[in-house]
Order: structure tokens, then sequence, then C-alpha cells
């Protein structure tokens, strides 16, 4: 897939992953989430304090890594049957302890904010359309403060004014000193919101050798 | 010749052989040592079927020796055909005085109940036992129920309570109520009904259980603590009955009903006969005894 | 979080002759950790549920838990009074069959109350509120109460059985193919349910499935097991979305897309 892919993110930065399909740029999201296995290598993230490898780390380390650290948004919702979109949002601050109320407040408020009409908030994600998915997606990937967030493609099937507010939740969380890592296929989202390009052509396999 | 026949034709003193005896003896000391603990024995075939107690007839063969008291009981009357006919087998086969009278046995062989009137030291109570394993009803494997009373698993004793009051209120079960003996085995007092249980608790007599189909052996010693099982919410409490005796007035006995006519007649009489007889006797008497009956 | 794991499993093997039942199997699971043994029939995964949930000894290998006052006891140390024990309360065991797992003549709140019977409780009326709440909790309603599992359904059936199995608070919960012989639509929601009170209830739970979108739903982690042996093991989105053995690839490639 990708060879010797290196780089390094700082915190309040949005580092934008570059090049065509295939090319492997959701293959590197997976690798730091831990979802995709990592042949050799190593990618380091500072996890409570410590230097962790998620190379090698056990998969106990991976979810608290993921509960505590990495957030994701991914590209398609993973829907659960029978779990409302309010409560698919407010999954990860429960998990990390939050009251069930400040939760779904929470939850709640962002869903408003990402204009997803009220009467969707009662009910589970799966029927929903393409664009009303992701914002539920969108919405559970930003409610924690994660220290890092990787953001596939999150906002591919939004129309324009759901598309600038997804840009000014970034930006917040750059503020915040969150280092993002996205994939944006969108060019005007991504010259609003990247820091810097990284090109995954220059990771292709063989190339180095070349 | 003849002197030969005589000879032959005799059986042993109370019908079973000494080695029998001695093993039915060395199972009763092992239960009277385990109270409530059932002792597996090796069960004869006796002259009489099934379920007509041969259990209780083969512990009370191994026990009784020339100079004990029979009596016998079938319900609480000395004069049912199972009571009679066993009576009759012993005074056979052991040659052994008989009594209707509770005070004078030494030995009381019974189907269901106790006599009212309290045992004393000394004398013993044999059970005929159908079904000795409490659990059975819930737990049909032999080999679980065992390791169950092994471990003092009785979770499952609570089960059957339990039902009996989601469905009925309270708890309907009104004999064969499970007790929990000297605070570790839980035991099926057989058909008795639970009006009796109290009378198991503290007994100055010693208890017998035997189960001949099932070949068990359990016994309360005397001065053993046998404890209903309950809930803290539903406490266990005895049958009461509304009215006294017909015949001789008692009250606080356990009340057998009999039918009278085909039009809804019925009068409630001593399940205890003995008890009843010796009352009239004493000249109590109830409102549908002789005197009062003439008056009609 | 505790840096201890709930249950140590080292090098359990069992074999039948000479047949391989399971091979040489070591993991820890750690508390609130769902772990899936997934593999086709055949492949050993309920020879070792049962090794690990003492139903079944295994010929060699240590399995240890973590009692609740801290200490690990070898299972096959402890007596057989402590494991029927830890088996009733610290436990639970959710068999595909729901009749395995329930007594089928007794009302359901009596099959929800044993568990609390058996641990010495004697007060019918809290026993019937546990009943009457763990019944709402796997949405059976409460005029069902009375009712034996026989008139039930399956799907309720299962879920009877996993609140007769939760009631005393358990640690651990094995489950053998929890969701088999059920609808797809009840199936669904016995699953949704068991995330909701696992993760509730902060339970662990070594579920042995075929279904391995039962083990994407339920679990953190992942066994792949092939005639006896782990094939592949890791977190299950890793297990599933990137599958390294190639017989793993084999089983993620054969399920329908829907």
């Amino acid at each position: 897939m990708v060879a010797d892919v290196s780089f390094s993110l700082s915190a309040g930065e949005c580092a934008v992953l570059g090049g065509p399909s295939g090319a492997g740029k959701s293959s590197i999201l997976k690798m730091i989430y831990g979802s995709y296995a990592i042949d050799s290598g190593q990618v380091i993230v500072t996890h409570d304090g410590n230097l962790v490898d998620l190379a090698t780390a056990d998969p106990r380390t991976v979810i608290a890594i993921r509960r505590d650290t990495i957030g994701y948004v991914s590209q398609f919702l993973r829907a659960v049957p029978r779990v409302s979109a309010r409560d698919v949002v407010a999954e990860p601050l429960i998990a990390r302890g939050e009251a069930l109320e400040t939760a779904r407040g929470r939850a709640e408020k962002l869903l408003a904010r990402l204009n997803l009409p009220e009467r969707l908030w009662d009910l589970p994600p799966a029927t929903f359309s393409g664009g009303e998915q992701q914002r539920v997606n969108i919405a559970r990937g930003f409610i924690t403060d994660h220290p890092v967030l990787l953001l596939d493609e999150p906002t591919a099937s939004l129309d324009k004014a759901n598309r600038e507010i997804v840009v000014s939740m970034i930006d917040e969380k750059k503020t915040a000193g969150v280092a993002l890592l996205g994939i944006f296929h969108d060019q005007d989202v991504r010259d609003v919101v990247a820091d810097r390009i990284i090109d995954v052509i220059d990771f292709a396999p063989g190339r180095k050798a070349a | 010749m003849n002197a030969h026949t005589d000879n032959i034709a005799q059986y042993n003193f109370a019908y079973l052989d000494e080695q029998t005896k001695r093993m039915i003896r060395r199972a009763i000391l092992k239960a009277i040592a385990i109270p409530g603990y059932q002792v597996p024995f090796a069960s004869r075939e006796m002259p009489m079927p099934y379920g007509w107690g041969t259990g209780g007839v083969q512990v009370t063969a191994s026990v009784i020796g020339t100079d004990d008291v029979l009596k016998v009981i079938d319900q609480g009357a000395d004069d049912t055909t199972n009571a009679v006919s066993i009576r009759a087998f012993f005074q056979k086969v052991a040659n052994v005085d008989v009594t209707t009278h509770t005070a004078d046995a030494t030995i009381i062989q019974t189907r269901h109940r106790i006599p009212e009137e309290p045992l004393k030291a000394g004398q013993v109570l044999v059970y005929q036992v159908p079904i000795p394993e409490p659990l059975r009803f819930l737990e049909p494997r032999e080999t679980e129920t065992r390791k169950m009373h092994a471990l003092e698993e009785y979770g499952l004793m609570h089960v059957k309570l339990y039902e009996d009051i989601a469905q009925h209120g309270h708890i309907a079960t009104t004999f064969a109520y499970p007790v929990k003996v000297e605070g570790r085995y839980v035991m099926d007092p057989s058909p008795t009904p639970k009006f009796d249980n109290p009378k198991m608790h503290m007994s100055k007599a010693l208890q017998l259980f035997g189960a001949g189909r099932e070949k068990r052996i359990y016994a309360v010693p005397p001065y053993t603590r046998v404890e209903s099982l309950d809930f803290e919410d539903h406490p266990f409490e005895i049958q009461t009955f509304d009215e006294p005796c017909a015949l001789c007035g008692g009250t606080n006995v356990y009340l057998d009903e009999v039918v009278l006519d085909d039009r809804g007649g019925r009068m409630f009489v001593c399940s205890d006969t003995d008890n009843c007889e010796a009352r009239r006797a004493s000249g109590h008497r109830g409102h549908l005894s002789g005197e009062e009956a003439a008056t009609i | 979080m505790t840096d201890e794991p709930l249950l140590r499993v080292r090098s359990i093997s069992k074999f039948y002759g000479n047949r391989i039942g399971c091979n040489d199997i070591s993991f820890d699971l750690w508390p609130g950790e769902v772990l899936a043994v997934v593999g086709e029939s055949g492949s050993g995964k309920t020879t070792l549920l049962n090794c690990l949930s003492t139903r079944l000894l295994p010929t060699s290998g240590t399995v240890s838990y973590r009692m609740r006052y801290g200490a690990f006891h070898d299972l096959y140390r402890m007596s057989e009074a402590e494991r029927r024990f830890l088996m009733r309360t610290d436990w639970g065991f959710v068999h595909q069959n729901p009749s395995d797992g329930l007594r089928m003549t007794v009302s359901a709140g009596a099959n929800v109350g044993e568990r609390l019977m058996a641990v010495g409780q004697r007060h019918y009326g809290d026993i019937r509120a546990s009943a009457t709440d763990w019944l709402g909790r796997v949405e059976i309603s409460e005029d069902r109460i009375d009712d034996q599992p026989r008139a039930f359904s399956g799907g309720m059936r299962q879920r009877l059985q996993i609140a007769r199995n939760l009631v005393t608070g358990p640690r651990l919960v094995f489950m053998d193919e929890p969701t088999g012989g059920l609808d797809v639509s009840v199936q669904a929601r016995l699953l949704d349910l068991l995330r909701g009170l696992v993760h509730e209830l902060g339970l662990s739970a070594i579920v042995v499935t075929h279904d391995l979108a039962v083990a994407r739903l339920l679990s953190h982690r992942m066994i792949v097991m092939k005639d006896g042996h782990v094939v592949e093991s890791g977190l299950t989105d890793r297990v599933l979305d990137d599958p390294q053995a190639p017989y793993t690839q084999l089983l993620v490639s054969s399920i329908l897309q829907v």
C-alpha cells in the first residue's frame, strides 16, 4: 500500500494528506487509528503523558488511546441498530465517564449546530441520508476534546452551508490545540483548513528504490 | 418330620434376616450421626408393594425388639387398611405387643401424621417415605442433587416456595414442606402435612425415615433443630381450622373433612383417632358426637 | 482502570485422545473488555470457552481469575464448591439454546430470582422487585413475570436468560453463540441490548460466535480460531478491516454484504 511514510504532526496544526485516489491516504489514517496493521515502522503518539508506539501497542492500549487521545471521523457511519442519533454522538463522552445527561446535552448542541433536524435526534441513523449520517458522524468525532483528530473526508456529502460549519469547527479545534490530520477531497475546504499538505505520492511503494 | 417343617416355615424375628438388619442398622446409625442426610441402603423386597410402606417396615423391623410396643397409623388413624396390615405383620413375624395409644407405644410407624400427643424421650417415630429427595421436582438428576446437598446449594428450594407465592399469594405447599435440619441439610418430611412440621423441632423422640423404593434412610435425632423454610416477608405458618373437631371438640389439632351426604353435608373430625377417642373418653364433646346427634 | 487483568489464560490445551480440541492458547482478559472468539464450527472455539468457564477440564494449561478481593485463583485448583459459587455469582454463562440455561418449568420471575435466592436472599418482595427490574431491563414486560419461559418466543427466552445471568452483578460473562438460531431482526435487538448492558455494567465478556457481524458489534478484541489453533488475534476492527492471516481473509471475504 504505502512504504516509508514519515511525517510528524504538532498540536494546533491541521495537516492534510494529498494525492490521487488509491494512493493510500485512508490507509495511513487507519494505520494511525489502529484499524490497519503496520508491517514496519513506528507511530508515536503522546498518550497519557507517555510516548506510545501504536504499531506495537497491545489492543487494550489502542482502545485507551482511542478513548482518550485519538479521535476519528470516518467517511461512513457504521450504524448500530436501535441506538438514537443523540446517543451515537454522546457515546464517546459517556465512554470517558461523562454523565449521561451532560453528554446528551452536548450531543444535542452539536447536532443543532450542524443543522440536523431535531425530529431525527431520537431515531437510529441507519435510515438517514448520506449527509445526515455524515453530520452525526462529525458530531460524534468532535464532541470530545481528544488531542489528536483524524478526519476522513468529513465534508464529502455536505452542502456549502454545513461545510462552512465544519470548517469553523475545525478552526476551533486548532485554536484549542488539537492536532488534526485529514483527507479532504473538496479543494475549497482543503485550502481553508490545511496548514500544510502531505503528499502521499512520496510514500508510494518502490518510489524510494527507483 | 412335622417338627422339621415347622422349623423351616418360621420367619426370622421381624421377618428380615440378621445380616440385613445389621446393614439397615448401620445405615440408621449413619443417618442419626448426620441429621437430615439421606443414607443409601440396600432396600429389600418386602411382602407388600412399593408405596405401602416398605421403607418404614424395614426400618421398624431393624429396630424393633421383643419388648417393644408398636403403634401403626395411616393418616392419623390406627384402623385403616395399611395400618392394620402392618400391625398384623409385626404381630405375626415379631410377636410384639401392639397398641393404638400413643403414650403406650415405644415404636410408632406412620405414613402421614405425627400424633397430636407430644412424644416422649425413648419413643421412636418411623416414617414411610415415598420420595426422599426434596430437590427432586426441580432437579431431576441425582448426581446434581447430591452435589447440591454436599455443597449446601439450596437456592432451588426457595424457587419452589417463590413459585407458590407468585401463583397463590402465599406459600401453598401444605404437605412435604421442606425443612432444614440442624442448620445444615434440607430434608423432605415426606407426606406429612406442614401442620406437623413444628412437632419435629426439638422432638424428644427419635425420628427415622425409610424410603424403600428410593433406597434411602434419613433421621432426625432427639432434640434437633428442624426449621421450615420460608421468606422473611412470608413466614412459615401452619394450617388453621375454622371449627373444632365435630366429635371431641378439640382445637389446635389437624382435622379431616368427612363428607356426610350428597347434598353438601360434611363434618371435620380429628385426623388422630387415638387422640380423639382419648378426649371423648375423658368427657370432651363435639357438636356431632353421639349424645347431641340423638337429640336432633 | 485497574492494571491487572480479570482472567489470565496460559497455554490452555484440550485433547480428545489424539484429536486437538484447542491447542496452547494464552491471553489476558481485562475488566470491561469483550473478547470475541470466532471460527467455523469445529474450530475449537466452544471447547476453549468450556475450558475457560470450568465446564470442561483442560488437558494442560492454567486459567486464573482475579477474585473480588483481588487475589488470582487458579480455577482448576479451587474446590468445586468455590467454582460453583463463582459460576452463580461473579460469572454468567449464556447458552446458545436458552432452554439449556433456563428452568423451563418455573416462572420468569423465579428464573431471574433463583441466583438471588442461591446467595441467601430471603425476602420475597425484594426478590420479586429485582426480578421485575431485570425483566424490564431486558425488555420483557412486567405482566409476563409469572409466565413460564415455555410460553416465550426464542428472543424473549434469550433475553430472560441474560437477565437471569446478570441479576447477581457478575463481572465476567461467557456467551456461546448468543444470537444463534434467532431471526435477524430479533438478533439485532438482542445485540443492541447486550451491547448496552455490557457497556453500562462494565462487564467483561468472552463471546463465541461464527458471525463476524456479532463480533464487530459486541467485541473490542478478537481471536480467530481454526483447527484448535489461534490463527490471528487483535483489535476487532483491525482483524476485520485488515486481516493478516490467509484464513481470516477468507472468513472476512465470505461475508455477504447487505
